[in-house]
């Protein structure tokens, strides 16, 4: 093969690479700017359903997606002990969305599975609680959390109802015509 | 070719609505709501120094910041872990300066939640007492 070919098609591999990081990146940002943007809404968040979508669109490349949004979240709020939950808790989203991805799922089933780790993220959150502080501090500061649990799982069901579909419409359209 | 699980949805729905219910179950019984009608609690302060102030007050509030509100000035801001104080009668212990923070106990156990959601019961002692970090 003709070195010239070998090395276009490296420039074409190279250039993809790069463009999927800058999506990748470009993604990670998306998901830190509209978790701010929603911060005043106590537990009203859109990241659960742009991390379930991420998830279902890039596989693993989510990964680096989560990667460089928990990176973002510790160095502009600081690396506290909420820090330490969420270098586990989206990967704990990504497994399950992984896992149920295999099948086609409806829209209303990732309300629903959305809705369930909103209702979880304060127990899930809740670990590092029982390194710092035992048993005890962990499930008072968990059970103390509850209600914003709740409103945290109900707006996660509201919010993948309404935009999941739309979303994913958008993507498939978007990535369709590329490939024509 | 993935295929359209049919029924997940519903089996997912209803996993979410006894997970709710389930949780509400659990903070009516972790945090059992405050009787109605006129309640005789005792609230202390101990500051840094180990002096003491002692209240022992008829109150019809249902938190603790409520009743404590009525013989203290409290100082703080609503957080995302309820109302965190930063001073109490003027004396300060913000643990965002890295020093010191004011612990709350209730019934000489340490309180499990912010003094807006600690509920009074009558007969209750709590204390707000300056703890160094």
């Amino acid at each position: 093969m003709p070195s010239s070919m070998k090395d276009s098609e490296r420039g074409t591999s190279g250039a993809r690479r790069a463009r999927e990081l800058a999506r990748l990146g470009f993604c990670a940002g998306l998901l830190f700017v509209l978790k701010a943007a929603l911060a005043p809404l106590p537990n009203i968040e859109a990241v659960t359903l742009l991390v379930i979508l991420y998830t279902l669109w890039f596989g693993r490349g989510a990964l680096l997606i989560l990667c460089i949004f928990v990176t973002l979240e510790g160095t502009v709020y600081g690396f506290h002990l909420w820090w330490i939950a969420y270098l586990y808790v989206w990967v704990v989203l990504w497994l399950v969305v992984t896992l149920a991805g295999r099948r086609e799922r409806s829209p209303f089933f990732w309300a629903a599975l959305g809705g369930i780790f909103g209702l979880s993220f304060g127990f899930l959150c809740s670990f590092p609680y029982l390194a710092a502080g035992g048993i005890h501090t962990m499930l008072g500061w968990w059970a103390a959390g509850i209600p914003f649990d709740l409103i945290h799982g109900f707006a996660n069901f509201a919010l993948i109802l309404v935009l999941f579909s739309p979303l994913d419409s958008l993507w498939k359209r978007a990535n369709s015509s590329k490939t024509k | 070719m993935k295929h359209l699980t049919r029924g997940s949805g519903l089996t997912a729905a209803l996993l979410f609505i006894v997970l709710a219910a389930l949780m509400l179950a659990v903070r009516g019984c972790a945090f059992p709501a405050a009787p109605a009608g006129e309640k005789q609690i005792t609230i202390s302060v101990i500051y840094a120094d180990g002096a003491a102030e002692h209240f022992g007050i008829s109150t019809r509030a249902d938190c603790l910041k409520e009743a404590a509100e009525a013989v203290l000035t409290l100082e703080g801001e609503e957080t995302a872990y309820g109302f965190t104080i930063y001073a109490v009668n003027g004396a300060e212990a913000d643990f965002r300066k890295g020093e010191a923070y004011w612990a709350i106990y209730a019934d000489g156990g340490y309180a499990q939640s912010s003094a807006d959601r600690l509920p009074v019961l009558d007969g209750g002692t709590y204390a707000f007492i300056y703890e160094r970090l």
